[in-house]
């Protein structure tokens, strides 16, 4: 059906019970790579600061956002951060959004803003909040390594978006 | 109310997924399929997210290397359904594909523990060998063991004080610290 021209040679398919099924983007990556995030995260996690996973960040006016990966300082039981020092989105399909989400992290003083673009392979790296803003935005991909904010590890960028098992 | 009589169209989770990618549905909302309809998870309360923070980090800090752990994920249902448990442990699965058996799903409940309930239904069927629902209103812990024809036949509660040895080689779970009490 590819060589007819019936379907697209970029389309990623699989053949399931005679039936063949899309494989999305969005689902099975997005779990993945969130979870290596996490588990990079919450091994250094402690005293120093904190890991939740699409919990609530409480945005001024008394709405709250849920990023994909929130690290933080400390806060009581019974709290929501209203702010972090590391926010991460995995983005699959929405990656203009997530750009837009941006601002609001910037405006809650987030200090660190990554985007994992799980379709591109880049990690978008945020700095240096300003009010609205970041004022610094870099680009990584397979081969790079970041050091976050916190006290973690750096990030190995080819592990992190590694489509291998 | 719709009468029993009206045919639903009913989706899978291949539907969703592609509404998601189409922009139709906000892949941030928070929805699960249960017999082809989309139902909304409420939004977490306060205590909802410290408990969830706890488990994730005891699970992803004492699991070796043999299972994963998922926060809020996809698990398949039956039906070609969905839900997202609050915590699930799995065994590794190749990327690109979502699981649909776990060794152990945690549920942190707020405010009503019966959607909960009606998982854990769900969740024998499909052989999860445990199963917790963790009531941080109520300060206590609902372990289901032992699925057998769709149902869990062991439950016990257990509250601060207690301490729970999960089935799978991980260490045990303090329920004080879970619920915030210790």
């Amino acid at each position: 059906m590819v060589a007819a021209g019936i379907l697209d040679e970029g389309a990623r398919l699989e053949l399931v019970d005679g039936v063949l099924v899309e494989l999305s983007p969005i689902g099975p990556r997005h779990g993945d790579v969130l979870e290596w995030l996490t588990v990079h995260f919450v091994k250094a996690s402690g005293d120093g600061f904190r890991v939740r996973v699409q919990d609530m960040l409480l945005t001024p006016g008394g709405g709250f956002v849920q990023p994909d990966l929130l690290v933080f300082e400390p806060i009581a039981r019974g709290r929501q951060p209203s702010t972090a020092l590391l926010v991460v989105e995995v983005s699959d399909s929405a990656l203009a959004r997530d750009h837009e989400k941006a601002a609001t992290y910037a405006a809650a003083g987030v200090l660190e803003y990554w985007i994992a673009d799980v379709d591109s392979d880049e990690l978008l790296v945020h700095r240096k909040p300003c009010d609205c803003a970041y004022t610094s935005i870099e680009r990584f991909v397979a081969g790079d390594t970041v050091a976050p904010i916190v006290e973690a590890p750096p990030v190995d960028v080819s592990a992190l978006l590694s489509r291998a098992d | 109310m719709l009468p029993q009589t009206v045919p639903i169209h009913r989706l899978t989770i291949d539907d969703v997924m592609a509404m998601e990618k189409a922009g139709i549905l906000d892949e941030d909302a928070r929805l699960e399929l249960v017999d082809g309809v989309l139902v909304e998870m409420m939004a977490p309360g306060p205590q909802h997210g410290g408990a969830l923070e706890w488990l994730a980090t005891h699970f992803y800090k004492g699991l070796g290397d043999a299972y994963r752990v998922r926060v809020q994920d996809t698990f398949v249902t039956p039906g070609r359904n969905f839900l997202l448990p609050d915590l699930m442990v799995i065994e590794p699965l190749p990327r690109d594909r979502l699981p649909d058996s776990a060794l152990l799903i945690v549920e942190v409940a707020y405010t009503s523990r019966a959607r909960d309930v009606e998982k854990s239904e769900t969740y024998a069927a499909v052989g999860v060998a445990e199963y917790w629902i963790v009531d941080v209103d109520r300060d206590d812990v609902l372990v289901h063991r032992a699925p057998r024809a769709g149902a869990y036949t062991s439950v016990e509660r257990s509250m601060p004080g207690d301490v729970i040895a999960p089935l799978i080689d991980v260490p045990p779970v303090n329920v004080a610290a879970l619920l915030g009490r210790a």
